[in-house]
């Protein structure tokens, strides 16, 4: 899983010459010859040579970021049971509700992770599971609007009828 | 910004550590369900953010408000805070609770090794100076360092490591910062109140005054422990499973001022009895007698509080178990049936279970010595009618069947009102006593057979059964009532009054079905307004090391060997009550009382007590100085009064480990409060007239906190505490359960010279006593005299010669036999001292040898290697795995058979230890198979 969505990171970030591979279960990120291990340590590595500004700018983002990218890959990644998953997600819904973004106004490489990592999910839910988790709808859409996103990723509906863009309201 | 942490959590401690160092308040929320242990909330402009410790850490000592050591943080520091959080917790937090359980995982353990051996190689911890890599590996290192286990697998394999951790404990921001919730306004404005108002002198004596008896409105506390049997002496897990954790909340309740009655006693009647007293060479009488006084005489030295520890012969017990039966026949819940039983002409009685013994009739077992009730071989109960080749474990004769006349106790009758009374009472019962009970009920119940054909039991009152006796089942309870007769006249206030009485009984699991179906049944038979159990409280099992205590293998300590460790009885109680296994089997260790000895009440308790009362007496001449607390000791003692709140709701629960804890908890709090302050600074010539008040001030409040702690001491180490309160001159007005922290003692009291409460216990004694106890497994070989085994076996051949040909012959008496079988006994142990082998494991082999079919009776066994020795529990643990196995009739074939494989093998390898021929051994299984 980590080093799917590490990949998949890089791919967003247009790092080329990025080789993502296993040692002993833990992913390491080789770019330019300099090698990082672990999946944290290894994203944020990517991030700070393409867009530093992806670590967040305020101590607090920067911890924040680090906060959630290690949250996905002791948590989040590793699920055992729908019933896991399931808190994860209400712990993720949770917390976006009262922001916009995981850590904080602007989007960070820990939002890109977890879109990353639940996109294949959204894709399949109902419009009923998308309402049961309503701030990771409203976060998710506002994500997918982003342009390389958007191209990469197929787009998740989430207004089940016009009547309700009309009224203004999202999921 | 506000921590959400579990209590003692080593994240929470990183948090803490983090904030001390950096300067940034944070207010400690207690939460039970937060996830990961412990979560920084963090507010920015109305939005709140939370972080996960690692990130909480690097976030506080970014904001830090002081200057921090160049070099804190680093690119590394990123690397090895993923590495703790994704690879080491989850090693460590399994390995950390399968050392708390007892039993230390030892693939875990490997796990650990390596882990730490990568840790330390990678040089990261070389540098003494704060960094976040620091703060957060001695947090996460630090609880390996609290159980014994784990220290000596530090100690043993990384040193370097523990030295370390030791090195930044003493460092000075790394201790003294007391880790306590932060207390809100409510709770101090409360602690103040309570201070400034000490509860009014009264005149109520802590004495008890004997007979205790319910007061109609008041709280009356009726206490029973199981009756331990007779023909034992009790080990500890008997001890702690009843007589120890009633004691605990006997005291307790008198503690809190309530009218309280604990009864206890040894149970004396049944077939154990009579075979124990032909064993020994005595009458049932004798043996009853004998161990009588040494279950007395331990639980006199354990300090056990009974209001009386009573027995079961006794004439009351006759009149109440003869009365409740007739009023249970009257009332038609006895019938009567006809049993086909074994009878032994020669021995002229019916054979009870114990007293037959046969091959058993199982398919696949044919187990040639199952006993009457129940196959040791594959642990199937038996219907003594169903042996093959049964015979009279007394004279060995073939009995012949003979019907005989029963009596039953219709409980299927009685069932309705039983599930009505259920459904109400055993709401507060422990949960393993609700399983048991509803697993029983679930069934439905059966008839019961109350009697037995035995002389020592209490007569059934009944015409065609006058020559029969009680089972002992139906008995023992009753002697609960029996034996608070023989305390008052008046026992019928505690028994028939259950709108008054609260009624706890408490017991190991095994006994759960007895006291929870059988006896309230007994009692709603007869119509009448029995007091019936409120609160079944019942422990799980207490092993020892790695293993069950065993009487025959000589493992584990007795109560009577334990007044001889030297230990004293309080430090015995307060381990035992820390281990108490209310959820979960747990295991004694020697080395592990030896560390809660020494750090939890020597370091601990101790050290807290000792200091404050030598303060008082070395700086102010024995005199409590006044105190004029400011708001920081007001939080101190909210502090103090939340923990004291949460040990009376625990003891009250009867949750005495978490009761004990929160004591702990409390001294803990005023070691850091004098770590704080250091009053002893303060008080010093040279200082201020207002440091000097400060001084006074804080030892004032210290020797109240020892006041506190003196009072609710007493269900735990009611000698220490009884110590305490001499030192203190405490008041008698004080030694009962206050509501509050207080002022126990006011400026001017004056109090005596202290001295050292407790000792430690050193290594050497710790081995002395591991070796002495752990039974065969670590037994030395003592210096073997050839000559005199050689001497002793002849003597030995000889008087089982002796005592086969009475056998044979018929002619002689029981007595002669039994006298001479006994002396053969003692012959054979004399053999095994001077052979070097303990002579209850001694008596252990040769069951061993029986069970592998050898035909030995009476001839002394061969010198055997000590080789024999580890193999004896391994065998026996494989047996119950195949057996358990078997049991569940769920596992493959595949699984079966390799299990049995592994069995068959460790036979092979015990028997090879023991001298036999393996291939002898192999044969004869054969035989049996057919």
């Amino acid at each position: 899983m980590e080093k799917k969505i590490l990949t998949e990171t890089a791919k967003y970030l247009q790092s080329s010459k990025v080789r993502t591979t296993l040692e002993d279960n833990k992913v390491v990120v080789e770019v330019g010859g300099k090698k990082t291990e672990g999946f944290v340590c290894g994203t944020l590595s990517l991030v700070r040579l393409k867009r530093k500004e992806l670590e967040g700018n305020t101590v607090l983002e920067k911890c924040l970021t680090q906060h959630w990218l290690t949250y996905c890959t002791t948590d989040l990644f590793h699920c055992p049971t729908f019933e896991a998953l399931n808190g994860c997600l209400q712990h993720i819904n949770k917390e976006l509700l009262n922001r916009s973004f995981l850590c904080g106004y602007a989007p960070t490489v820990a939002d890109l992770v977890v879109f990353l990592a639940l996109h294949p999910f959204m894709c399949s839910w109902s419009f009923l599971q998308k309402e049961q988790y309503m701030n990771i709808s409203r976060w998710f859409n506002s994500m997918q609007k982003d342009e390389t996103l958007n191209k990469t990723y197929t787009p998740v509906q989430f207004s089940r009828t016009l009547l309700y863009d009309t009224t203004g309201r999202t999921h | 910004m506000k921590l959400f942490c579990q209590r003692d959590h080593p994240n929470g401690l990183k948090v803490l550590l983090a904030s001390a160092f950096s300067g940034n308040a944070v207010t400690v929320v207690e939460d039970k369900g937060v996830s990961s242990g412990a979560v920084l909330e963090v507010t920015e402009g109305n939005v709140t953010f939370h972080l996960h410790a690692n990130s909480a850490v690097l976030f506080l000592l970014h904001k830090s408000k002081q200057d921090l050591a160049d070099g804190w943080y680093s690119q590394d520091c990123e690397k090895w805070l993923e590495w703790e959080a994704t690879v080491f917790q989850p090693a460590l937090v399994p390995y950390l609770t399968s050392v708390a359980g007892g039993k230390e995982d030892k693939s875990l353990r490997a796990v650990m090794d390596s882990l730490l051996a990568n840790l330390y190689a990678s040089n990261q911890l070389n540098n003494k100076d704060l960094s976040a890599i620091s703060v957060v590996f001695f947090s996460s290192l630090l609880p390996l360092t609290s159980e014994a286990t784990s220290l000596t697998f530090l100690e043993e394999r990384h040193p370097t490591l523990l030295a370390y951790i030791n090195t930044l404990k003493e460092q000075a921001q790394y201790k003294g910062k007391p880790v306590r919730a932060t207390m809100s306004a409510e709770q101090i404005k409360e602690a103040r109140c309570a201070w400034l108002q000490p509860p009014p002198n009264s005149t109520v004596s802590a004495a008890r005054v004997a007979p205790v008896l319910p007061v109609e409105g008041e709280s009356n506390i009726l206490i029973t422990s199981a009756l331990p049997y007779v023909n034992n002496v009790p080990h500890l897990g008997n001890i702690i499973g009843c007589v120890l954790s009633a004691d605990c909340y006997a005291r307790f309740c008198r503690l809190r001022g309530d009218n309280t009655l604990y009864i206890s006693g040894t149970d004396e009647y049944g077939t154990a009895t009579e075979t124990k007293a032909i064993a020994e060479g005595l009458t049932p009488q004798q043996i009853c007698d004998k161990y009588h006084a040494i279950h007395a005489n331990v639980y006199k030295w354990f300090n056990i509080s009974f209001d009386h520890f009573g027995r079961t012969t006794t004439e009351h017990q006759t009149r109440i178990a003869q009365d409740i039966f007739e009023k249970l026949d009257k009332n038609g819940k006895i019938f009567k049936e006809s049993v086909e039983q074994l009878y032994c002409i020669k021995c002229e009685r019916f054979l009870a279970d114990r007293f037959v013994e046969g091959t058993c009739p199982h398919p696949g077992c044919g187990y040639e010595d199952a006993r009457g009730d129940q196959c040791d071989g594959c642990g199937k109960l038996i219907n003594a009618m169903e042996l093959v080749k049964p015979r009279c474990k007394l004279c060995f004769n073939l009995p012949e069947v003979r019907s005989s006349n029963h009596l039953f106790l219709d409980l299927p009758s009685i069932e309705p009102s039983l599930k009505s009374w259920l459904a109400t009472s055993s709401k507060q019962w422990t949960s393993n006593a609700k399983v048991i009970c509803d697993s029983w009920i679930r069934d439905g119940l059966k008839t019961r057979c109350i009697t037995r054909d035995l002389k020592w039991g209490t007569a059934v009152p009944k015409d065609g059964f006058r020559d029969k006796v009680f089972y002992v089942w139906f008995d023992a309870p009753i002697g609960y009532i029996s034996i608070s007769a023989c305390y008052t006249d008046q026992w019928e206030k505690w028994w028939k009054n259950p709108s008054q009485v609260q009624y706890y009984e408490f017991m190991a699991k095994d006994n759960v079905p007895f006291h929870s179906v059988v006896f309230p049944s007994t009692q709603l038979g007869t119509g009448e307004n029995w007091t019936k159990v409120t609160h079944l409280v019942a422990t799980e099992y207490l092993n020892y090391e790695d293993g069950k205590f065993s009487k025959s293998r000589g493992t584990g300590v007795f109560g009577d060997q334990v007044i001889d460790t030297g230990i004293p009885s309080d430090v015995w109680r307060f381990y035992l009550l820390y281990l108490r296994p209310e959820v979960h089997d747990t295991a004694f260790s020697w080395v592990d009382l030896q560390t809660k000895n020494n750090s939890e009440l020597l370091n601990n308790l101790g050290n807290f007590v000792h200091r404050a009362l030598s303060f008082v007496f070395k700086f102010f001449a024995s005199t409590l100085p006044p105190a004029k607390p400011s708001e920081s000791d007001y939080q101190v003692m909210a502090a103090v009064n939340q923990e004291f709140q949460q040990y009376t709701s625990a003891l009250a629960n009867n949750r005495q480990r978490d009761g004990l804890r929160y004591i702990l908890s409390i001294t803990r709090i005023g070691n850091q409060y004098i770590q704080e302050h250091e009053p002893y600074k303060l008080i010093k010539p040279n200082r201020s007239a207002e440091d000097k008040e400060r001084g006074a001030t804080v030892t004032a409040i210290a020797i109240n906190i020892v006041a506190l702690v003196s009072i609710i001491l007493d269900p735990y180490m009611p000698e220490t505490s009884e110590r305490i309160k001499v030192f203190l001159n405490l008041p008698t007005h004080f030694q009962r359960l206050p509501r509050l922290f207080t002022q126990f003692l006011p400026s001017g009291h004056v109090i005596q010279e202290p001295k050292p409460l407790i000792s430690s216990i050193d290594d050497e004694v710790i081995q002395k006593l591991g070796k002495q106890f752990g039974g065969q497994a670590s037994a030395e070989k003592k210096p073997v005299d050839p000559s005199e085994v050689a001497r002793l076996e002849g003597l030995i051949t000889e008087q089982g010669n002796k005592v086969r040909k009475l056998k044979e012959n018929g002619t002689a008496s029981k007595d002669v036999v039994a006298a001479e079988v006994a002396t053969l006994i003692a012959l054979k142990g004399q053999l095994a001292a001077a052979q070097g082998v303990d002579p209850a494991a001694a008596s252990s082999k040769d069951k061993k040898k029986k069970k592998g079919g050898a035909t030995v009776k009476a001839e002394p066994s061969p010198a055997k290697t000590p080789a024999a020795v580890p193999n004896g529990p391994v065998d026996e643990n494989e047996g119950d795995k195949v057996r358990a196995i078997k049991a569940r009739g769920d596992a493959p074939k595949d699984e079966i058979g390799s299990e049995v494989a592994k069995l068959l093998d460790l036979k092979k390898q015990l028997a090879v230890a023991q001298g036999i021929d393996p291939a002898t051994l192999n044969s004869k299984e054969k035989k049996k198979k057919k």
